[in-house]
């Protein structure tokens, strides 16, 4: 009995974002209905900045301490949050904007349903709505 | 000189309290957002031992950044900075710091590949000098070749080149038509250059690594004399271990004028980093450089061990011990001693 209650509890207690994978969302606006790796890529590292409408890009990213943040800097980069952070704080101070910061997948949605051109991505066990679904992420 | 830097901290204020239709806040090492515009910057506090002369306790930078990305045609950028202050020094005595206006330029992007940008930038001549922010280079003092023989500021036009095919190298071209705009005070620089124009062309190799090369012809203001440099640059990751280095070359040429002396006609330096990281957040470093200056009869030859501790991203603290074997030239003590720093991107 007591086995079972600590395997329910673990499985309570196991954090969604290691279990569910992250979905890539865009605004409606974005004139793309899938998105590769090396896409998303380009994007989050400020190569590219405007969608074929031209309208601009506004990637979203989580919080660095995010289980999320971390799921997507090993699944589009192979490389720790850290070292991705390094990275956009050098993007920084060459004038470019690195990505917005939301800190929850629900702030995350919100923006990105209501801003032209945005980009982001989500726990899988979100069910949005108003946004495009372009990529399901391991 | 003070109309223009109120007008540029006006600037900067007023693109911090813009109407913006959104507001996304603060994060700690990448400023703060408010919709297309944002405002940021870094500290940087040093404790210079350089043994033969007093220890003392800089505000070494305190630099505040503004851009914005407002439309295809418009995306200003300014950096202004409060540079070398001494808080405290043996025996008394203080150096008040320079208020400098490092950069301020406009973005016009003409495609995703090409963008004009008018203003004074830093000149795109190695890595080093692009990023030379505290908390975002491995350690404290920064080498003769990455600062020394070449005009790191240019004031006019540049046209940036990335390519689509990633194959193919970036490019950015610039052009100084005459001498540096708001120009920084002697204390912070003893070479000043006019009529510059150069070339950079860098190879992305991944997310860090990269190889360049580089290109600057200009006229040194304090000799008269000519120059044209030729530069290479590198950084090479191998797993914990990254490689970084940076080489110049330059030729002086022409009539020098009175009361400078030209030992050399060519000015040359290279130098080689190492970063081993223990950890996510300790580092281990070790560099060493040579640089022969042609004002200068013998060459600096110097070696560096470093530890840098990264509590978190845009923080960082760092230790060094450097040895000069060689001639150290007075305008850019790389001599031996110890240094400490804490910066953070704020």
């Amino acid at each position: 009995m007591r086995a079972l209650l600590l395997l329910i509890a673990g499985i309570l207690w196991t954090p969604l974002g290691q279990a569910g994978g992250l979905l890539v969302i865009a605004s409606p606006q974005v004139p793309i209905t899938t998105i590769s790796i090396e896409q998303l890529a380009d994007i989050y590292t400020s190569k590219k900045t405007f969608w074929d409408n031209h309208i601009q890009v506004v990637p979203v990213n989580r919080e660095a301490t995010s289980v999320e943040r971390e799921s997507f800097s090993q699944a589009v980069f192979a490389l720790p949050p850290q070292e991705l952070g390094e990275y956009w704080n050098r993007l920084s101070f060459q004038g470019k904007l690195p990505p917005i910061i939301q800190t929850s997948d629900q702030a995350v949605l919100g923006f990105v349903r209501s801003i032209p051109g945005a980009i982001g991505y989500i726990n899988a066990n979100q069910q949005p709505t108003g946004v495009k679904i372009l990529l399901v992420l391991p | 000189m003070r109309h223009l830097l109120l007008s540029l901290v006006l600037f900067q204020l007023g693109l911090m309290f813009s109407p913006v239709s959104r507001a996304e806040g603060y994060e700690l090492g990448q400023g703060w957002h408010a919709g297309n515009y944002y405002l940021s910057g870094y500290a940087n506090i040093e404790v210079v031992d350089r043994f033969e002369v007093p220890t003392r306790l800089d505000l070494d930078d305190l630099s505040l950044f503004a851009g914005g990305r407002i439309s295809q045609w418009v995306n200003p950028f300014t950096e202004i900075e409060l540079s070398k202050h001494t808080l405290i020094q043996q025996g008394g005595g203080a150096v008040h710091g320079d208020v400098i206006v490092e950069r301020f330029y406009n973005d016009a992007i003409f495609s995703e590949h090409d963008t004009l940008r008018v203003g004074k930038i830093l000149a795109p001549l190695g890595n080093w000098n692009l990023v030379h922010a505290a908390p975002l280079i491995p350690i404290i003092t920064r080498p003769y070749s990455a600062a020394r023989g070449f005009g790191s500021y240019i004031s006019g036009i540049s046209w940036l080149h990335d390519p689509e095919d990633g194959a193919m190298p970036s490019v950015q071209l610039y052009w100084q038509p005459d001498t540096e705009w708001v120009k920084r005070p002697a204390s912070q620089t003893s070479r000043n250059f006019r009529n510059v124009f150069g070339g950079h062309f860098n190879m992305q190799l991944g997310l860090i690594d990269k190889v360049g090369a580089s290109v600057q012809h200009g006229q040194l203001m304090e000799t008269g004399e000519t120059f044209t440099l030729y530069g290479f640059n590198a950084n090479k990751s191998f797993g914990k271990l990254r490689l970084e280095s940076e080489a110049i070359t330059s030729h002086f040429s022409g009539v020098v004028l009175p009361g400078a002396i030209r030992f050399h006609d060519n000015e040359s330096g290279i130098f080689a980093l190492a970063d081993y990281t223990v950890t996510h957040q300790w580092h281990g470093i070790v560099e060493g450089e040579y640089y022969q200056d042609h004002m200068v009869d013998m060459p600096s030859r110097s070696t560096l061990v470093a530890v840098a501790y990264k509590p978190s991203v845009p923080a960082v603290w760092k230790l060094e011990y450097i040895h000069q074997a060689g001639v150290s030239a007075s305008i850019a003590p790389v001599s031996t001693g110890l240094k400490a720093s804490f910066s953070i991107l704020f």
